[in-house]
């Protein structure tokens, strides 16, 4: 069982009370209609589905109900760190 | 709420229904428990109260203000806590999330109260049928909350650290506002459709401390 420190609530809390919400920093395009149908389809469908460092989006589903970043290695599925959406990690693959 | 229609609070029905006794038992000094200790696990519910979910934005000092202004509360900024002014609470849910509950309140009055005094984006919903709040105590509170919980309320034990705090989270399979009181009592918000699933669940989690339910007047 994972404990996950939520940003918001400033504490660290069982894995049950959280879901996992997908790839983060992922930008929607500013003109869809510009787009290519592949690109259109990468920006839809495709993810970068990393081995080890991977920037994830996670809901605090009973707590704060409050979506929030984390950065996790997905090969040991450690948690380096949490941090709220609109910020930067602070971790990366380049500076590990 | 209207006098004319009649209102009936989700746990009305345990209301001095069900009640166990547990057998006599000898405490370490030899004696028997008096009539108060004699249940580890008292759950009275506050029936009928107003329960208002308050949005905002925290860090406007102009904000915080007009709520003082209209509650006689602070709101509390700081995550996992609440403020209470004698019946009535403001938790912290969120960032920009509050709960207002008054006990025995009336969600119409406390509405129109804060409309008049609060300005700007602010949203303010009357949640009070979707919710219920019951109080715990007893000498098996503590041990209750922790074998039903997966929050760690260990950090709660340091009383001093621990006074006005409060959770959301998990209690058995449903989703609770857990807080604690400075009698050593805890209070709990639950949705109004997992009120049966609850009371049931303390029954048997407080059988072993000796549980009942207490009506609001007795």
């Amino acid at each position: 069982m994972l404990l996950i420190h939520c940003p918001h609530c400033q504490e660290y809390r069982d894995e049950e009370e959280f879901s996992y919400g997908g790839e983060a920093h992922i930008v929607r395009p500013l003109e869809p209609e510009a787009l290519s149908d592949e690109e259109w389809g990468d920006y839809l469908f495709f993810r970068t589905n990393s081995r080890g460092i991977h920037h994830e989006m996670w809901y605090h589903l009973v707590g704060c109900r409050r979506y929030f970043n984390a950065t996790r290695n997905t090969v040991t599925y450690e948690i380096l760190e949490t941090y709220k959406t609109g910020t930067q990690p602070t971790i990366t693959g380049a500076n590990l | 709420m209207s006098k004319s229609i009649k209102l009936e609070s989700p746990l009305h029905y345990f209301h001095a229904a069900l009640n166990r006794k547990p057998e006599p038992v000898k405490s370490p000094a030899g004696a028997l428990f008096n009539d108060e200790a004699e249940y580890g696990l008292v759950v009275k519910e506050a029936t009928l109260s107003a329960h208002l979910n308050l949005r905002g934005d925290g860090s406007n000092a102009h904000f915080c203000s007009e709520v003082t202004e209209a509650l006689g509360l602070m709101v509390p900024l700081t995550p996992g806590t609440y403020q209470r002014n004698g019946n009535t609470s403001i938790y912290w849910l969120g960032p920009s999330e509050w709960l207002l509950v008054e006990i025995g309140g009336d969600a119409e009055e406390l509405e129109t109260r804060l409309r008049k005094t609060l300005t700007g984006h602010i949203s303010i919903v009357d949640i009070s049928g979707g919710q219920t709040c019951i109080n715990l105590r007893g000498p098996g509170v503590a041990t209750v909350l922790k074998k039903s919980s997966i929050y760690d309320f260990e950090a709660w034990d340091n009383a001093t650290s621990a006074l006005g705090r409060a959770v959301q989270t998990n209690f058995a399979k449903a989703s609770a506002i857990i807080s604690n009181k400075s009698d050593g009592s805890y209070d709990l918000v639950i949705r109004r459709s997992f009120a049966d699933y609850v009371a049931q669940w303390l029954l048997d989690a407080g059988e072993e401390f000796g549980c009942r339910i207490e009506a609001e007047k007795e």
